[in-house]
């Protein structure tokens, strides 16, 4: 093959494009712009994978809602990901429909993410859409009251299989509208930071729940001692494959001495727990047989003394892995 | 055995297994429905075909990668194997021959190495550092560049 001057930008456009795809793997935004900011033809391989994650903020929504009319309009289909991360309150109750012009247009964004400046109702009034299947809402911790997060106000997003929700209060009319009926069908998978609920509301609501991740931090940590929480672990959505739930409450004196009861879980395959003390040997004796894997973080020594497992077949290194019966038990000090 | 000659009319002789590593060799043995027919290989040259068999002749166990999806063992980009890394120890002139035999001969993976190896070489570096290593051209016109940071302002954090 006859080699040009320059190599690089002779390439053909494929191996280019994999260049590219290699760069875009490892995450690195910099990068990808770099190597598109060195010459015209390589620029124009690289738009793609730059605008594929999109942030704008509420001021700058209609400056970027024009370009997507114009400059921007073949790199519509490379649009996934659209982030708003500063909230506005304006922004949400004056300029969601243009927001809901961008989705209309930009048909490829499967992955919505939004910081609320107060609770989701603005979010009621978006127009149906069956292209987000990730959506990711944080509440702006701006107010000294946990912000509300309504199911119902969801019922455009019909295809929502993975939920985010960062320091909510959640809720759900009963007896259940038919507003709330859309996520609660599709999310497979739900995960909350520092949320809390009133009764009756539950995780058995989201019927196809297969991924269940719990997380709180000392910010929240007045929920973890409420019966609410306490209730989730003794009854978790049946429906579950995994269940992640880390308190992450440093001190090992505030750990907690209850367990989830994970019997009537069928399919459950992986259940990781953070900021309880040691479980007794009925914890593990209730494991439904489905589970293979089980993830312990501790934080004191004597977490490890007098071992209910049966065998222990690497302790080499971290995590120290055991056996309990047909289950590996991963011992991860925190 | 396989016999293919390269542009250069040099001749090399690779186990059927090794040359098949390459859809294209391995589409053209199964049209001609005669393994011992001599296969023109006319786009590369002996010295790159002899390091890409090379390549073959160590991978020749490994699965074929499909063409599409099951990505996820292939996820973690820049991530090459010991014996790979070690292979793709060459010049930028040979690296990019091979990169481009590679296309060429449709074989993915050995394409797949050499694109995350010039996407190691690129990590970390500014626009003018990548422009000096591969000898690229600045073609914009500084309005130009201006114009083209400000549009991928979107991609950026803010």
């Amino acid at each position: 093959m006859v080699v040009p001057s320059c190599v690089f930008t002779a390439l053909p456009d494929e191996i280019l494009i994999q260049i590219f795809t290699e760069l875009d793997q490892s995450c690195c935004k910099r990068d990808l712009q770099s190597l598109a900011f060195t010459c015209k033809r390589v620029h124009a391989i690289g738009q793609q994978f730059m605008i594929s994650d999109v942030t704008v903020s509420w001021h700058l929504l209609d400056v970027f809602h024009a370009k997507v009319q114009t400059s921007l309009y073949p790199l519509i289909p490379y649009i996934t990901s659209f982030t708003i991360q500063i909230p506005s309150s304006w922004g949400e109750w004056h300029r969601s429909d243009i927001l809901q012009d961008i989705l209309d247009k930009c048909f490829n964004i499967c992955f919505l993410q939004l910081t609320l400046s107060g609770s989701s109702k603005w979010l009621q009034y978006l127009a149906p859409n069956t292209y987000i299947r990730k959506l990711k809402l944080t509440s702006s911790q701006a107010s000294s009251r946990i912000a509300l997060f309504d199911v119902a106000d969801l019922h455009a997003f019909k295809s929502v299989e993975e939920l985010h929700l960062d320091y909510f209060r959640l809720q759900c009319e009963y007896p259940i509208e038919e507003r709330a009926m859309p996520l609660l069908n599709t999310v497979k998978v739900l995960e909350i930071l520092n949320c809390e609920w009133d009764y009756p509301f539950n995780m058995s609501l989201f019927r196809k729940l297969n991924v269940l991740n719990v997380y709180y931090t000392i910010k929240s940590e007045a929920f973890t001692f409420s019966e609410r929480l306490k209730n989730l672990a003794a009854n978790p959505p049946t429906t579950i494959q995994r269940l992640i739930l880390h308190l992450d409450l440093f001190s090992p004196v505030r750990q907690k001495t209850w367990y989830p009861s994970l019997r009537a879980c069928n399919d459950l395959e992986l259940v990781s727990l953070k900021g309880f003390r040691r479980p007794p040997v009925e914890f593990f004796e209730a494991l439904p047989d489905s589970l293979k894997e089980i993830e312990l973080y501790f934080a004191s020594k004597s977490f490890l003394d007098n071992p209910y497992l049966v065998a222990s077949y690497d302790n080499a290194g971290v995590p120290i892995i055991r056996k309990y019966g047909n289950k590996t038990i991963r011992l991860i000090r925190r | 055995m396989v016999k293919l000659t390269s542009s250069d009319g040099e001749s090399f002789d690779v186990e059927k297994e090794v040359a098949e590593r390459s859809v294209l060799i391995k589409n053209m043995i199964e049209d001609v429905g005669d393994a011992s027919t001599e296969i023109p290989i006319p786009n590369v040259t002996a010295n790159v075909l002899k390091k890409v068999l090379e390549w073959c002749e160590h991978h020749k166990g490994d699965p074929i990668l499909a063409n599409e999806d099951d990505t996820d063992a292939r996820k973690k980009s820049t991530d090459i194997d010991e014996w790979d890394q070690k292979f793709m120890q060459v010049d930028q002139e040979m690296l990019f021959e091979i990169i481009l035999a590679a296309n060429y001969l449709d074989i993915k993976a050995l394409l797949e190495v050499g694109c995350k190896t010039v996407a190691n070489m690129i990590k970390g570096k500014t626009p003018e550092e990548i422009r000096r290593t591969f000898n690229i051209q600045n073609d914009f016109t500084p309005e130009e560049e201006a114009q083209i940071r400000r549009e991928n302002e979107w991609a950026e954090d803010r």
